[in-house]
């Protein structure tokens, strides 16, 4: 065999083998070069985050949704992928796939996204806010939730 | 037997061409959410690098000078310039330079930004720079295999997971996608479709069209058929689920394919 179709059947063996995640904070982030291209191999419900806000902690509003819908365009899209991207984090939040150090990242980007929702709906810096992640379902089952937190 | 014949230099300049667009089109819709990665974003790179402070200290320094706000809009700005030389430079630079930045990126967002569409970016710039560095030797032949094969798994990968699943087999699946949140599936796809039967039927061919794109590689008309199929499908997957990139990526792959069954394959 050539060296080049033995290199064709290792990418393909590689690729046959790849799963989606990968272990690691270094190697996770380079998992894009052995791509598993297994797309829905399974559909779940998609966690939604929420937040809500108050002046203090005993007078919270309801709970809104954080991650908004945007249109969406064939040639730019770059709102709408940034949802997605959003809806990723979300849902590594609550795959309990990671080691320590990524779920302290995961978990903080969360609460930056929800913050950021929070100041958009006082319209101001004072005041607390606290977030939940539940099932998009009829059953709406909370995964995760914060503490109330300082805006 | 095949109606048409297509040539490595051919090949090469349609695939820098086709892949000039997603390279553009990723630099440029990260730049139009700055926001969201700038040093106080979700994405921000004093949250991330959070991740990698067991890294020694020369490389952690290196990433932050590159990955942070200012140096990130610089990648971006040279993948966006890499882009546009991309199908008028015929050196390997500007795809091995794209490939870096796109991988720069997908780094910085720990993993990737765009799933899928970042991977097959990766591959298509990976592919077109080395066949670039080598037009007419074996290390070209082989970059752009390597594209044609990814491209053939990409399609046959995902047909056999969903083949295995029975919530594909039973159409089920095809009402569970169209009902995520995240892709807010127009209303005239969920209604149409809405009956069982129908799901069921899309299903079907969803996974037969993936199971059988290996098909591509034994004959060019088999390729050009199922690679119009394949537009179609990413022309759908746009419409009803909003994934842009994807149409562009994978068409920027198809150049490659073509050689490889009208040119290696007829030998």
């Amino acid at each position: 065999m050539s060296l080049p179709a033995l290199v064709l059947l290792l990418v393909v063996l590689a690729t046959l083998a790849a799963r989606r995640s990968v272990g690691g904070a270094l190697l996770g982030r380079v998992r894009v070069l052995l791509p598993a291209w297994r797309f829905f191999d399974t559909v779940e419900p998609t966690p939604q985050l929420c937040v809500r806000v108050g002046a203090t902690a005993a007078a919270m509003g309801a709970w809104l949704e954080v991650i908004p819908a945007v249109r969406r365009g064939a040639l730019l899209s770059a709102r709408s992928n940034l949802a997605l991207a959003m809806h990723g984090l979300v849902e590594r939040l609550v795959s309990a796939d990671e080691d320590e150090l990524a779920l302290d990242v995961t978990l903080a980007q969360v609460t930056a996204l929800a913050r950021d929702r929070a100041h958009t709906a006082l319209g101001h810096d004072h005041g607390v806010f606290q977030w939940c992640v539940r099932d998009h379902d009829g059953a709406r089952l909370e995964r995760a939730r914060s503490e109330v937190l300082p805006l | 037997m095949i109606g048409f014949a297509i040539d490595r230099a051919t090949a090469c300049d349609a695939t820098a061409w086709l892949a000039a667009i997603p390279t553009a089109i990723a630099a440029i819709e990260l730049l139009q959410v700055r926001r969201s990665w700038c040093d106080r974003g979700v994405w921000g790179w004093p949250l991330l690098r959070g991740e990698l402070r067991r890294l020694p200290r020369a490389a952690q320094s290196l990433l932050d000078v590159a990955l942070g706000a200012r140096g990130f809009t610089a990648v971006l700005a040279l993948q966006l310039a890499a882009a546009i030389a991309l199908p008028w430079l015929t050196g390997p630079w500007p795809a091995a330079i794209a490939w870096a930045c796109v991988l720069a990126g997908a780094f910085r967002f720990r993993g990737a930004y765009h799933g899928g569409a970042d991977a097959m970016l990766l591959v298509v710039l990976g592919g077109l720079a080395l066949a670039r560095c080598d037009p007419d030797g074996a290390l070209g032949s082989l970059g752009l295999a390597y594209v044609a094969v990814q491209l053939v798994l990409s399609y046959f990968v995902a047909g056999l997971v969903k083949l295995r699943e029975p919530s594909w087999r039973s159409g089920a699946a095809m009402h569970e996608v169209l009902a995520l949140p995240q892709y807010r599936a127009p209303a005239w796809a969920r209604r149409g479709l809405g009956s069982r039967g129908m799901a069921r039927a899309a299903a079907w061919i969803v996974i037969g069209f993936e199971c059988l794109f290996p098909l591509a590689l034994l004959d060019a008309r088999a390729a050009l058929l199922l690679g119009g199929v394949a537009i179609a499908f990413h022309a759908g997957n746009v419409a009803v689920l909003g994934l842009n990139r994807f149409l562009w990526t994978w068409l920027a792959a198809y150049p490659a394919l073509l050689l490889m069954c009208t040119d290696w394959l007829a030998r």
